[in-house]
């Protein structure tokens, strides 16, 4: 079992760390809307090639 | 519906593990730990601690899909259509599922580096988020995998009827005897930690791999396209449209049945495009390869079942070994999908659960699974509705969750107040509860029941037009937007305003009291 103590000083290291050192990483970007739109059409498009193999 | 109707969905299956290599793919990131399970468990990931770039995430999601589950659901679309139609239903049906599910868990969770269910709590609230772990996802596992063991039972079953011309039937005991052994092996293999979960699981991918390929070779061979293109559904209702429906619905809901393990998963990605295309292109293109093979087999020898198939189509001893092969996939599945499940009740049950062995908590979860493997036949023919209705509440809460990561939170999540205690944390809500998550789940899910019940079998005529599942997201959404922009973001709670306000949402350093488990 991990000590409660030390969960919470990892979890405090680990806030600090990526507080510090991780503000601008890529890792931590959020999902553009470029790619949040392009998700969309691709979505879009597989559900009317669905439809498209219905038709045939 | 007629009683045969009736039937005939609830012979339907869905899926089954989805979770296969899940915690195999955690535990070669984890410490081996007997007593905690042996993850990083809720703590936020360093970028040091994301191994996985796209190409890697890809082939994770390959593997999960490449499973046993496939086959059944192909062959359970065939019930109901033939096979263009069924092909077409199961493109709509995940397109629509996973798009909406892959939003909901994979982004988040990537972005912050967190576990999902530590990421839900500013959309339900640390106590909302333990209700639904207790509820939906504990209950959904459990069913899975007392049907994952039966499974087991009548494969091993139909070995020995083979091999040693005994007559046991799918109902019998000894698939209960069977599916027991399998519950009892699954639990050592937890016991031992994800470690052990992943060794098995590194050749369990690629072995399902081998058998869908010599599925695809067996359909070549010996079967044609016109004979495909012109098979009868095995089992439909007489209403096109309703056939049709319900196969998109059925697929619809096994996309949304990823939820309990992606999140999870994507935050050991690096970037966000390595989570969400990955997931999205992975998932989907090999579930679908492997269900069209699932439905053309069905079609061709004229039964659903995939441990029907492998004795015809492979002869008595290399059909012998597929089976024993898929019952110890299937084995390793349920561990999987106990292992992501009660890490969850560990993490959602606050400090209650945290000092009971890992060992012991995986057992007290097999229980209720044991007792079901008691009703092998009950529980096989009634797995659909297992799908269906862990679909009627997912759906919803996946709608919860992207309305308030994206349109209210636009994104951003104070990962500080993910942890702190009580009233210190932005996202404590009302006694730990955010009520407009937890309405939006209700709403939806009644909606959804309204629409389309799994139970009682009942359908609105609009049912065959939009199914239930993403229109019951929507509704969730709808209803999660609204609420809790009266209930918080007007009051100024739940951490609305100042996750907008926070640049990039990430955590300063923190100062307060900070929640001490993982």
């Amino acid at each position: 079992m991990v000590p409660t103590d030390a969960t919470a000083s990892d979890l405090h290291r680990r806030l600090t760390e990526i507080s510090a050192s991780e503000h601008d990483d890529a890792s931590r970007a959020a999902l553009s809307g470029r790619h949040l739109g392009l998700y969309t059409l691709v979505t879009l498009g597989i559900t009317l090639l669905g439809f498209l193999v219905l038709a045939l | 519906m007629s009683r045969d109707r009736q039937e005939t969905v609830r012979k339907l299956p869905g899926r089954a593990d989805r979770a296969q290599g899940a915690a195999g793919a955690q535990g070669a990131h984890a410490t081996h730990d007997g007593g905690t399970g042996g993850s990083l468990g809720s703590l936020p990931l360093l970028r040091s601690e994301r191994i996985w770039n796209s190409a890697d995430f890809t082939g994770v999601n390959i593997s999960l899909a490449i499973a046993t589950w496939a086959f059944l659901v192909g062959g359970s679309t065939a019930l109901l259509v033939g096979f263009q139609q069924g092909i077409a239903a199961m493109i709509i049906g995940n397109a629509i599922g996973l798009g909406f599910m892959i939003l909901a868990s994979v982004v988040a969770s990537q972005r912050y580096g967190v576990e999902q269910y530590t990421i839900l709590r500013p959309v339900f609230g640390l106590v909302g988020v333990g209700f639904l772990v207790f509820t939906v996802i504990l209950i959904t596992e459990m069913g899975w995998s007392s049907l994952l063991a039966i499974m087991v039972g009548r494969a091993v079953t139909q070995v020995s009827n083979s091999t040693f011309g005994t007559d046991f039937g799918p109902e019998s005991l000894m698939v209960t005897l069977f599916a027991l052994g399998a519950i009892a092996v699954s639990w050592w293999i937890l016991s031992r930690g994800p470690v052990t979960i992943g060794r098995f699981n590194k050749f369990i991918a690629p072995g399902l791999i081998v058998v869908t390929v010599f599925l695809m070779v067996f359909l070549v061979l010996n079967t044609s396209w016109d004979t495909l293109l012109t098979a009868a559904p095995l089992a439909p209702f007489e209403d096109e449209r309703l056939n049709f429906a319900l196969a998109v619905e059925f697929n619809v809901g096994v996309g949304v049945s990823w939820y309990p393990v992606m999140g999870s998963l994507a935050r050991l990605t690096k970037t966000p495009k390595a989570a969400l295309w990955p997931s999205y292109g992975g998932l989907l293109g090999a579930t679908l390869i492997a269900q069209v093979v699932g439905m053309a087999a069905a079609l061709t020898l004229g039964d659903s079942d995939p441990t029907v198939w492998m004795l015809p189509f492979g002869g008595p001893v290399l059909g012998a070994f597929i089976l024993l092969f898929i019952a110890f996939a299937n084995i390793t599945s349920t561990s999987s999908i106990v292992y992501s499940t009660v890490l969850a009740i560990r993490q959602a049950s606050g400090s209650l659960l945290s000092g009971v062995r890992w060992a012991w908590l995986c057992a007290a979860f097999f229980v209720l699974p044991a007792v079901l493997a008691f009703f092998p036949g009950f529980m096989y023919q009634r797995f659909m509705a297992f799908v269906t209705l862990s679909g009627a509440f997912l759906a919803p809460m996946c709608g919860a969750i992207i309305a308030d990561y994206f349109l209210l939170r636009r994104q951003r999540v104070d990962l500080e107040h993910l942890y702190r205690h009580r009233q210190e944390s932005a996202y404590h809500f009302h006694g730990g509860v955010n009520w407009a998550g937890m309405a939006a789940v209700a709403v939806g899910a009644a909606f959804y029941l309204v629409i389309y019940n799994p139970v009682t079998l009942t359908t609105l005529p609009v049912f065959g037009y939009i199914t239930a599942s993403f229109p019951a997201a929507i509704v969730g959404g709808i209803v999660y937007f609204v609420l809790a922009k009266v209930l918080y973001v007007r009051r100024g709670l739940g951490g609305y305003a100042a996750d907008v306000n926070a640049d990039a949402g990430l955590a300063t350093a923190p100062e307060q009291t900070i929640e001490g488990r993982a």
